[in-house]
């Protein structure tokens, strides 16, 4: 008989604390036997209930529609195949282990930074997830005008971040932030819905998936037949010799614009980058500072940010359906 | 005076006819020495090709408003390579040729990488390709000096160019416009072929598609092809 665990991850307003990220970069993973696997669905569609309660300026109707718009983004990822199912409202809240996956208004009152969160119960046997219940704060006000409102945040984006964490994905490092004299980080700009931290209330240029968060999902969920359509990029970070680990890598394609992230996520500094389309590709590092690293590692204290970021000394082709010749970079310290 | 003729002074009428036509299909652009364009060539040449711009690209993240934060940039280029090019040649009329090319070359992107946000240092990144194109060009004599011929050529055709050890291809077009001389020389050995000729080219050569950095557009580099033509 296997056993279930919870798992919790959230996205933050304009700072950071709790969520606690089991071993994730772009995909969230499950220990299961001593082996990290990522945690996916196995069976699809996706049936979710919406819990029928209401919100300071938002009903559960406008949740529910919105949560169907966002499921909707998402399924729309080219080379990738997820589905969803709205199986109607219920009174039960967006709590772990009851055997439903709802998505409702809650209060987060241990969590204040904390705009909505989502909770995991994973099946320990395989480490396939059973359910996935989405929270989204009352603490804060929220919009769903189309085109923003300055006082709130904006709901559509909530949702599609944390149906990203629904599916699977856990947080991009695609974002530049400053920290405020509260000490609480502020986004500068950033190139992932995935990104940890909000955008302030107003802002409503995050409610499209960027090429990170594709990358992700196609990762994930291939469509029948994309392993051969997609490429990726591996190679390995060092800082005289020795590897680092938890550094960020960006792939930058200048014909196209896009940039798809990933982790070094061993000690030998070794790092993949999947879900690329075919091309030529510009590779950086740099030290995970720009957040919480607790929003990425469980260990935050084995990440390694004591470096320079650096760019891999040559272009890199990705070809169609497989990986790069293995790039080095070496970094220095700070 | 008869009017029997023998085969023998039948057959010098024919071929006298024929020389005279000969003469006239090939009448020299100039007063000097004429020099009959042969029906055939198979040449070859190196090439060397000079640096084209591949673009600026900005690696942009977004701000609350929408507006673009530059993370960092790519400057892409070209670099001056070299090749060889194998052609053949025929003469479908007085002044004119049509020649089927095929090329290879080597050359290499490099990108200037800087402007970091975070001030990494600035790095050259460099990307070798192999590119091979197929094309097909007519030639239009435009004066003929003795045994120098001046032409103009124009060309289009396909272009392949490969990364990474060939695991990575694009398709493109080429097309191109230049003005070449030939200087035909007489070979003496027997059984070798009738002239050969020593080919310049200057040309400017344009392409679209291929590996490019930042926006796919219609560039244009200078390119020198220089070697021999063997004619038949």
């Amino acid at each position: 008989m296997t056993g279930w665990r919870g798992i919790v991850v959230g996205i933050v307003a304009a700072c950071l604390a709790l969520a606690a990220d089991p071993r994730a970069y772009l995909k969230l993973g499950a220990d299961v036997d001593g082996t990290v696997i990522a945690l996916k669905w196995a069976d699809q569609p996706v049936r979710y209930f919406v819990t029928n309660r209401d919100a300071p300026n938002v009903t559960a109707v406008d949740l529910q529609r919105l949560a169907t718009d966002a499921f909707a983004t998402w399924a729309a990822v080219p080379h990738a195949t997820v589905s969803s199912d709205f199986a109607g409202f219920v009174d039960a809240p967006p709590v772990s282990a009851d055997g439903v996956s709802v998505i409702g208004f809650a209060s987060l009152a241990g969590a204040p930074f904390t705009l909505a969160s989502t909770s995991f119960t994973v099946d320990d046997g395989t480490g396939a997830l059973r359910e996935a219940d989405i929270a989204v704060n009352t603490s804060f006000d929220w919009s769903t005008v189309p085109g923003g409102d300055a006082a709130h945040y904006d709901l559509g984006f909530a949702l599609l971040h944390e149906i990203g964490h629904l599916y699977g994905l856990g947080h991009s490092g695609l974002g530049e932030t400053e920290l405020t004299a509260e000490g609480r980080r502020r986004v500068l700009a950033k190139d992932a819905v995935m990104f940890p931290i909000a955008f302030p209330p107003g802002a409503v240029s995050d409610r499209t998936l960027d090429p990170d968060d594709e990358a992700g999902l196609a990762d994930l969920y291939p469509a029948t037949g994309e392993r051969r359509v997609l490429g990726s990029i591996a190679g390995r970070v060092t800082r005289d010799g020795a590897g680092i680990f938890g550094a960020h890598l960006t792939a930058f394609n200048p014909s196209t614009g896009s940039i798809v992230g990933s982790f070094t996520l061993s000690d030998d500094g070794t790092f993949v980058i999947s879900g690329l389309e075919p091309g030529l590709y510009v590779v950086r590092a740099e030290p995970l500072d720009d957040e919480d690293l607790a929003s990425f590692f469980d260990d935050a204290s084995a990440v390694d940010i004591d470096f320079r970021p650096a760019f891999a000394p040559r272009l890199v082709a990705v070809p169609a359906g497989g990986s790069s010749a293995r790039i080095d970079i070496k970094v220095t310290r700070k | 005076m008869t009017a029997r003729q023998s085969p023998l002074s039948a057959s010098r009428r024919i071929a006298g006819g024929l020389g005279l036509a000969l003469v006239v299909i090939a009448a020299p652009a100039s007063a000097q020495r004429a020099v009959v364009e042969p029906r055939v060539e198979i040449g070859g040449s190196a090439l060397v090709m000079g640096p084209m711009s591949l673009g600026l690209a900005s690696a942009d993240y977004q701000t609350p408003r929408g507006d673009a934060l530059p993370l960092f940039h790519a400057d892409a280029r070209m670099a001056a390579s070299a090749g060889a090019e194998g052609r053949v040649t025929v003469s479908i009329a007085p002044n004119m040729a049509l020649e089927a090319a095929g090329a290879w070359m080597r050359p290499h992107i490099v990108s200037r990488i800087d402007g970091d946000y975070e001030g990494a240092a600035a790095v050259t990144a460099r990307l070798p390709l192999s590119r091979f194109t197929a094309e097909g060009a007519a030639l239009v004599t435009i004066v003929r000096h003795g045994r120098t011929v001046w032409f103009l050529r124009g060309g289009a055709g396909w272009m392949r160019e490969m990364a990474g050890w060939g695991t990575f291809a694009e398709d493109g077009a080429i097309g191109d416009l230049g003005l070449g001389v030939k200087y035909w020389w007489h070979t003496r050995a027997r059984d070798a072929p009738g002239r050969l000729a020593l080919r310049v080219d200057a040309r400017l050569a344009g392409r679209a598609g291929g590996i490019v950095i930042g926006a796919r557009t219609f560039r244009v580099a200078p390119l020198v092809a220089a070697g021999l033509d063997v004619a038949w």
